[in-house]
């Protein structure tokens, strides 16, 4: 199952870079200034992109009085280089930052085959 | 005394760091700044400071070079939240701390602090929130 996940993924998949944040500010004399560290810890893989009614309800969110649709993202396991990515904050996809806002593994028991990302831009 | 926009919003947030890193009550406790990647904590006390321009308006005639002052004005909003079941103790201290900061201050670059005022908001989700806001104006020659 997980090689036909991954199998899929690379056929339909494009590139994406997932990203931990780091906490490291840039000036510790003005952390409002950003982080020097950032990203802390990325992986570099390919991802699906699926709508919403692929993998779960269909859901559509109101925010600032426009509508936005859920998007998700399939990453393989296997490509995660070690990382648990449940715990990363941002997917880079060809210029679009991705927030992570919702991370599931799906496989049995302790098993990764694939991350599942809900993201928002 | 005049301030760009930089300079203020590093006024404004200097003296928030000073203070909230000088006291022994909340020195430990994450503030979190605005535009800084990353997320707010899920448990224990934090902060989270916000600057809101809110309005500009010219405040001089223009002299011979036509160089002109400009004043702006806003509100600095530094949300405090804390573990809800405390009696308010460490929600009270913290929103001492931050309205001590700016309570009759005036930053070298003639960042003016006004109306400062502690704002309980109360009990949301995991969390009881106390905000303490601060109308400000500082000037801009250009």
């Amino acid at each position: 199952m997980a090689a036909m996940a991954k199998r899929l993924i690379d056929a339909n998949g494009r590139t994406v870079t997932v990203v931990k944040n780091g906490t490291t500010p840039q000036n510790s004399e003005q952390p409002w200034r950003g982080l020097a560290d950032y990203p802390a810890v990325s992986v570099t893989g390919l991802a699906a992109f699926v709508p919403g009614s692929s993998v779960a309800t269909w859901r559509v969110t109101l925010r600032d009085n426009i509508k936005f649709g859920a998007n998700y993202a399939l990453f393989p396991a296997s490509d995660d280089a070690g990382n648990q990515l449940e715990f990363f904050d941002e997917i880079l996809d060809n210029g679009v930052r991705w927030k992570i806002v919702n991370a599931e593994i799906i496989g049995p028991t302790t098993v990764r085959l694939l991350y599942l990302f809900e993201v928002a831009r | 005394m005049t301030a760009t926009i930089a300079q203020a919003r590093d006024d404004m947030l200097g003296v928030l760091k000073t203070a909230w890193e000088a006291s022994a009550i909340s020195q430990a406790l994450p503030m979190l700044y605005p535009d800084v990647a990353g997320d707010p904590p899920t448990e224990g006390a934090w902060g989270r400071a916000t600057i809101l321009h809110t309005g500009s308006a010219q405040a001089s005639l223009a002299n011979h070079a036509g160089v002109r002052r400009f004043r702006r004005t806003g509100v600095v909003v530094v949300q405090l939240f804390t573990t809800p079941g405390g009696g308010q103790v460490l929600s009270d201290d913290l929103a001492a701390v931050v309205k001590n900061a700016y309570e009759g201050i005036t930053t070298t670059n003639g960042v003016v602090f006004l109306n400062v005022t502690p704002r309980d908001i109360g009990q949301s989700g995991g969390f009881y929130q106390v905000n303490v806001q601060a109308d400000f104006e500082y000037d801009e020659v250009r």
